[in-house]
């Protein structure tokens, strides 16, 4: 009953106080929304909190929810606002966790089972440096790239997620990937 | 290196690039950007670079992202509904008991069966003994005649005639009078027309028998309440007999 409901059903019906609905809701856009977390902030457990926190901001909003936007979209933007609060709020802490290469060794990094330890560190490296790449870009360019990326969403979804016009999309894309390669350039790392 | 302000200067490709890159480009877009592609070195330069891009960010998404779990959400929804909350708010022993059984239900359901059951016996048995003392009652008390009839002012040369029987008689032939009825008193109670003799008390053949002849006969309900009740085929005599001398005493008049 509940799977066949569109997410606009699932949130009039999650208001009405049906904890189900809601979950329904969590089961479909967690994953995808994790991604984009884990794409803006590049640390897994930031990420997690950042999920966590879209997803109750979320519900304690389901009676603000009108209806003029998709429910993605709606999940999306609490989701792009958490990432840019908590990076804020990370810079703040500290300098900057983006260059913490000790954090950076404790990531999970799933490397070919023949590859020699050379090869290995190289391509850890070269993660790395994608990695500060991305998460260097601006607010508007990261969540794009991120979103096409990591969600592997089409451009007319980011557009309607963002609400913005197809051909501003295409354009934010084309304008992170190229800061990204100036980015990269820079770091003397040969990504093509 | 390649001068970032050269590219796009002399060519507008840069969002069709962009859906190239993505296999989103219309077939239009596609075959205009294939064709400028020889003709542009910049241009496939940057699709070149950013090829790159996108399968290194792919690296990081599969080699980093992918493994992971998907966190397990939280959500702090309320413990429960408000119509719960209203109920259950107090903590009594009510709403233990309420919880206990909200917990179990095929528990509950199966004591509520049980319940049902007990009920159904109980009424059952109370059932039972009432019939058999009203049995027993009937057997030393005379029985009370609830509606005389004219029938028991009528001499017995008039009988045989219909008349109710006790509910408690078995069904029988209906022409059979009650003979406890002969004992009460006759004439000062008002007289009744045949509709009233059917009591609810009357065995279901008599009163089948009784309807049979309502249909039958019509004129039934108009007859003289004076006239004792008699058999059917006297009744039938009767009106055209008091038809006739009505129309006499007119004739005569």
């Amino acid at each position: 009953m509940i799977k066949s409901l569109t997410d606009e059903q699932l949130v009039e019906t999650a208001v009405a106080e049906n904890p189900d609905a809601f979950g329904e809701i969590v089961k479909r856009w967690e994953r995808k929304i994790f991604a984009l977390c884990f794409g803006m902030l590049g640390r897994e457990d930031e990420a997690r909190d950042a999920v966590q926190e879209t997803f109750i901001s979320a519900y304690r909003n389901l009676s603000n929810f009108r209806g003029e936007a998709k429910v993605s979209s709606w999940l999306h933007r609490i989701a792009v606002n958490q990432c840019l609060t908590k990076q804020r709020r990370t810079k703040t802490r500290s300098e900057t966790y983006l260059d913490d290469e000790e954090n950076a060794e404790e990531r999970v990094f799933v490397a070919p089972l023949h590859s020699s330890p050379a090869r290995v560190a190289e391509q850890k490296e070269r993660l790395t440096h994608v990695r500060q790449a991305v998460n260097a870009l601006p607010a508007e360019l990261r969540q794009v790239i991120v979103m096409k990326e990591f969600e592997e969403l089409t451009f007319q979804e980011i557009s309607e997620i963002l609400a913005l016009p197809l051909s501003t999309v295409k354009s934010r894309v084309y304008t992170a990937l190229k800061q990204l390669r100036m980015k990269l350039e820079r770091t003397s790392l040969e990504v093509v | 290196m390649m001068n970032e302000n050269h590219h796009h200067k002399n060519c507008d490709f840069s969002e069709t690039l962009a859906a190239y890159l993505y296999g989103e480009a219309t077939r239009i877009e596609k075959a205009a950007f294939e064709s400028h592609l020889p003709d542009c070195a910049a241009c496939s330069e940057e699709l070149a670079a950013f090829s790159g891009l996108h399968v290194a960010i792919g690296d990081w998404k599969t080699k980093e992202f992918d493994p992971l779990a998907t966190p397990a959400i939280e959500i702090p929804y309320p413990v429960s509904s408000p119509v719960a909350d209203s109920s259950l708010s107090k903590g009594s022993w009510l709403s233990a008991l309420r919880q206990i059984f909200s917990l179990s239900p095929a528990w509950s359901l199966t004591a509520a069966t049980l319940a049902v059951l007990l009920i159904g016996g109980l009424i059952a048995l109370a059932l039972i003994s009432s019939n058999k003392s009203n049995e027993l009652a009937g057997t030393n008390k005379p029985q009370i005649k609830t509606t005389p009839t004219p029938a028991e002012t009528a001499p017995k040369a008039a009988e045989p005639a219909v008349s109710p029987k006790p509910a408690d008689t078995p069904t029988g032939p209906t022409t059979v009078r009650n003979p406890v009825s002969s004992e009460t008193p006759p004439a000062t109670n008002p007289p009744v027309n045949s509709r009233q003799v059917r009591t609810p008390n009357t065995p279901r053949a008599a009163r089948n028998e009784n309807n049979g002849r309502k249909n039958a006969e019509p004129n039934n309900r108009y007859k003289n309440e004076q006239l004792p009740p008699k058999a059917v085929d006297e009744e039938e005599e009767d009106d055209s007999l008091r038809l006739a001398e009505l129309f006499d005493e007119i004739g005569t008049e």
